[in-house]
């Protein structure tokens, strides 16, 4: 079966999500869709495996079009996907969960299914008891559920998001043999959506980029792994010559700070950050840099290992004594995390201005944001709505916020979703910031933009931490190979 | 397949919209206009489904009208009735307005009104009567008794209500589920108090309330109306005036908002969350106990005394007015009244129709299938509104262009 995409776009209000994106997919390859977080690659797959219809653009299979109205529509042309997160019934058994979903009458068939259900587990060599409630397996042992269910749908094209987070390496490589052999054998599909370049290199046959919404790239594996990182984060414009910077006392120091999420664990940092000093955070989403900067700007207790900021110990203390102690934290969602749909921007200063009195003086409120909205060159008025603003003039608004006078400051993806100019203009702002001697911490999803802007870079992989302050390897080589996992020595 | 594009290329920009460039404050009326017909469209279609209703039954819709009226507003004591019946339910109301804007679901109002009256009528106890350890100690003047009253009902509600705001910061436990929980305690712990032998049932008596309380621990009445006292109105209207300086003038009343809109947000951006959740469900909850001292504190000897149900549902019905009045604090005592009217009218309605000639039965619920079905139409329409005539604030970001245009 031949799948094509052509010139899919999808938008969700002003994001494109996906740009005029076409592929091509053959019967038995492994393609890997690779792509940052937010580059549009489960938009696409949702797309394909019938979840969601694009804007325009059409799907083709063996050359003829189709539209999907559903999941179960795709999987009955032969297209399934498997989830990132199972999409189980944990109080059902696993001969339950085989059924739900099925086409069948009111009352199923429970012998033939178990009987089918036994025979395909043993050709994959899956151990999975029937009778099993689905809450006691392992995420690996649901993902396999959820492959032989799609099988036993007769799917033809196998789409699976993520399908190595959370599970042993074992089962891992189970899997990996399980579609090798689908692909060659079988003459199946497979489609790996990931950003691990280690499972992309290893499985698959080739692989297409996304960046932005919009399809980059495409290489043929085996290929060098450098190869793969500029696709997805863009070729690096050399390094500008910059004035040394002279940095001042130490302010922040991070000494050997251990964190786990329920995602991953970061182990042993040390940092110390001194005053008007950027740093960069660099590394495939869900490395820890989040986990990092969040226990930076206390929202994240370490396990082990103290932060400190000049001698005030910060380890345990709470955000908001943080954010007194001369730390701000710009989260990346400004909608979400950081401004409040439905208030005014002058509401928001209102909200942010340090005051004693118990109320608030409205008239200076609307002055000072008037103010703040020349300066930061905000298109909007005091009395706008956030959300009214597009995402360059919330940014703006969100930095605007900030005290002033900082000691820190930590940012998640600060030029994320903007043009050119609203970047260069909030680099500018930062830029500001550090000359009057404000350390910035802050994550990119974008290489040239760590590159440019930062004096030492912080790379993360896996929860390791590689400290790159030599220029001379700030460039694609060197830092593809260390976001992709070949750690330094 | 394309080839690598260059980097940071974006596309080209669309031609800016031309519009025709209108006032801001021509924008804004236009905005409003329908946010100000939208309720009456809901209004009316409840109005219409009870009107069916009614028809249905066989009963003159206009004849309906006429006993509501008669029921609220056609005499002086009616109205007084009216305004002793309003009170409670406008400054539970208010203490709604508090927590909703937070986005805090008080569901354990009611709950808090009964505590209230429990406080009031222990108090009353204590004070007045001379039970428990006050027995030998001489009872308290009128002022002091009263006083003592009110500082109990508020302080038994405000705890209530905090014990609501710990189980959801500290326990996990969602106010909803943990409002419901503790609203059947108190119902209990209340039937308890004055059923079956309580501790606060007279000995020998067989009715589930307690004795009438002394004349001590009565408001005074106002005007010769039985059931009218100043006091509820003097509390309650300064319970508005303190309502409408924290929404609209105090920082408080802001960070309440912030918090609404988006909690996370709003802890990032400095506001102290947590304390902010307790302070607004106890301030609710010492609202909703006052509402619960004004219901046992008579001042006729009727309705001086703890009853099986001392708040009468009012906690329930102040949670449509302030779903009706999108928890504004000014519209709030407007339905608040509306709400009181349709109450108190309706049980004239019910009588009126069982003496009316043929007499029709009429089930006095079916007042509050009003009530609901206005808030829920009213509701409705606003959701219709803004699902296909989305107002200008609900949109998603306009375009920068347009932006400029209005600068």
């Amino acid at each position: 079966m031949h799948v094509e995409l052509r010139n899919i776009s999808k938008t969700f209000g002003r994001v494109r999500a996906n740009e005029d994106i076409s592929l091509s997919f053959s019967a038995g390859r492994i393609y890997a869709i690779l792509g940052e977080n937010g580059a549009g690659k489960s938009t696409l797959m949702k797309i394909m495996s019938g979840y969601q219809s694009p804007d325009s653009g059409t799907i083709l299979i063996d050359g003829q079009p189709v539209t999907f109205k559903s999941p179960t529509d795709a999987i009955a042309h032969g297209i399934g996907m498997l989830y990132q997160d199972p999409l189980d019934f944990p109080p059902f058994t696993v001969l339950e969960n085989f059924i739900a979903g099925r086409p069948g009458g009111f009352f199923p068939d429970t012998a033939a299914a178990r009987q089918t259900l036994i025979s395909l587990a043993e050709r994959f060599g899956f151990h999975l008891d029937p009778d099993r409630y689905v809450d006691m397996l392992t995420i690996g042992e649901r993902q396999q559920l959820e492959i032989l269910r799609l099988l036993s749908l007769n799917v033809r094209v196998l789409i699976l998001d993520e399908p190595t987070t959370g599970i042993s390496a074992e089962q891992k490589s189970a899997l990996f043999n399980v579609l090798k052999s689908l692909a060659r054998d079988e003459g199946m599909t497979i489609i790996l959506v990931s950003h691990k370049l280690e499972d992309v290199l290893e499985l698959c046959d080739e692989a297409y980029v996304l960046r932005r919404g919009r399809y980059v790239g495409h290489k043929t594996i085996p290929c060098p792994i450098g190869d793969l990182v500029e696709l997805m984060f863009g070729k690096i414009v050399a390094r500008q010559e910059r004035p040394p910077a002279t940095f001042g006392e130490p302010v922040m120091i991070i000494d050997d700070v251990c964190l786990s999420s329920h995602r991953l664990s970061v182990h042993n940092v040390s940092l110390t950050i001194r005053a008007g000093e950027v740093i960069g955070l660099a590394g495939l989403d869900g490395s820890g840099q989040a986990e990092f900067i969040r226990s930076c700007a206390g929202l994240l207790t370490p396990e082990r290992g103290t932060i400190r900021l000049n001698h005030l110990d910060l380890t345990r203390a709470s955000y908001h004594r943080v954010a007194e102690a001369g730390v701000a934290f710009l989260p990346a969602g400004r909608l979400e995390e950081g401004l409040i749909r439905g208030m005014t921007l002058m509401e928001h200063f209102a909200l942010t201005q340090p005051g004693k009195a118990p109320w608030v003086n409205w008239m200076r409120a609307w002055q000072t944001t008037a103010e703040r909205i020349q300066t930061f060159n905000v298109k909007g008025r005091p009395n706008s709505p956030i959300q009214t603003l597009s995402g360059g003039n919330q940014q703006r608004f969100a930095l605007a916020l900030l005290p002033e006078n900082l000691k820190v400051l930590l940012l998640e993806h600060p030029t994320r979703g903007l043009d050119v100019e609203s970047a260069l203009y909030i680099w500018e702002q930062l830029l500001q910031r550090r000359a009057s001697g404000t350390a910035i911490v802050f994550i990119s999803a974008e290489l040239d933009e760590i590159v440019a802007y930062s004096d030492r870079i912080l790379v993360f992989f896996g929860g390791h931490v590689t400290l790159v302050d030599d220029p001379a390897d700030m460039n694609t080589t060197r830092l593809g190979e260390l976001i992709g996992g070949k750690l330094a020595r | 397949m394309t080839s690598i594009p260059e980097e940071r290329t974006y596309p080209p920009r669309p031609p800016a919209m031309v519009r025709p460039s209108r006032s801001l404050l021509w924008r804004w009326v236009v905005d409003l206009i329908p946010t100000l017909i939208t309720p009456f469209i809901g209004i009316a279609a409840a109005l219409g489904l009870v009107v069916l209703i009614l028809e249905w039954q066989g009963a003159d819709p206009r004849l309906a009208w006429q006993f509501l009226y008669d029921g609220t507003l056609a005499t002086a004591a009616e109205r007084a009735d009216l305004m002793s019946y309003w009170m409670p339910l406008a400054i539970t109301a208010f203490g709604l307005v508090l927590t909703y804007n937070a986005g805090l679901w008080n569901i354990g109002v009611e709950g808090q009104i009964i505590a209230g009256a429990i406080g009031a009528t222990w108090a009353a106890r204590l004070f007045a009567e001379g039970e428990g350890w006050r027995a030998q100690i001489t009872p308290l003047g009128h002022g002091w008794v009263l006083l003592l009253c009110f500082v109990f009902a508020a302080g038994a509600g405000g705890l209530w209500a905090l014990l609501v705001a710990l189980l959801k910061t500290r326990g996990g436990v969602n106010e909803i589920f943990g409002g419901v929980a503790l609203n059947f305690i108190i119902q209990t712990f209340n039937m308890y108090l004055v059923s079956n032998g309580g501790p606060w049932q007279p000995v020998g008596s067989r009715a589930t309330e307690t004795a009438a309380f002394p004349e001590a621990a009565r408001l005074s009445s106002y005007g010769g109306f039985r059931h009218l006292s100043l006091t509820p109105i003097y509390i309650t209207t300064a319970a508005f005036i303190l309502l409408v300086l924290i929404m609209y003038v105090s920082r408080w009343g802001l960070q309440l908002r912030a918090m609404g809109k988006n909690l996370r947000s709003a802890f990032l951006l400095g506001v102290h969350t947590e304390r902010n959740v307790l302070m607004a469900m106890m301030l609710c909850g010492m609202m909703a106990g006052l509402a619960g001292s004004f219901r046992v504190l008579g001042p006729y000897v009727t309705r001086a005394k703890l009853t099986a149900n001392p708040s009468g549902g009012i906690g329930f019905l102040a949670i449509l007015v302030v779903l009706l009045a999108a928890m504004s604090a000014l519209l709030t005592p407007f339905v608040s009244f509306a709400f009181a009217m349709l109450s108190k009218g309706g049980q004239k309605i019910e009588s009126g129709f069982q003496w009316s000639d043929p007499p029709i039965n009429l089930d006095r619920s079916l007042v509050r299938v009003l009530q609901s079905g206005i808030v829920l139409m009213v509701v409705l329409a606003f959701g219709v509104r803004n699902r296909y005539f989305p107002p200008r604030s609900a949109q998603a970001a306009v375009d920068e262009d347009e932006e400029v245009a209005r600068t």
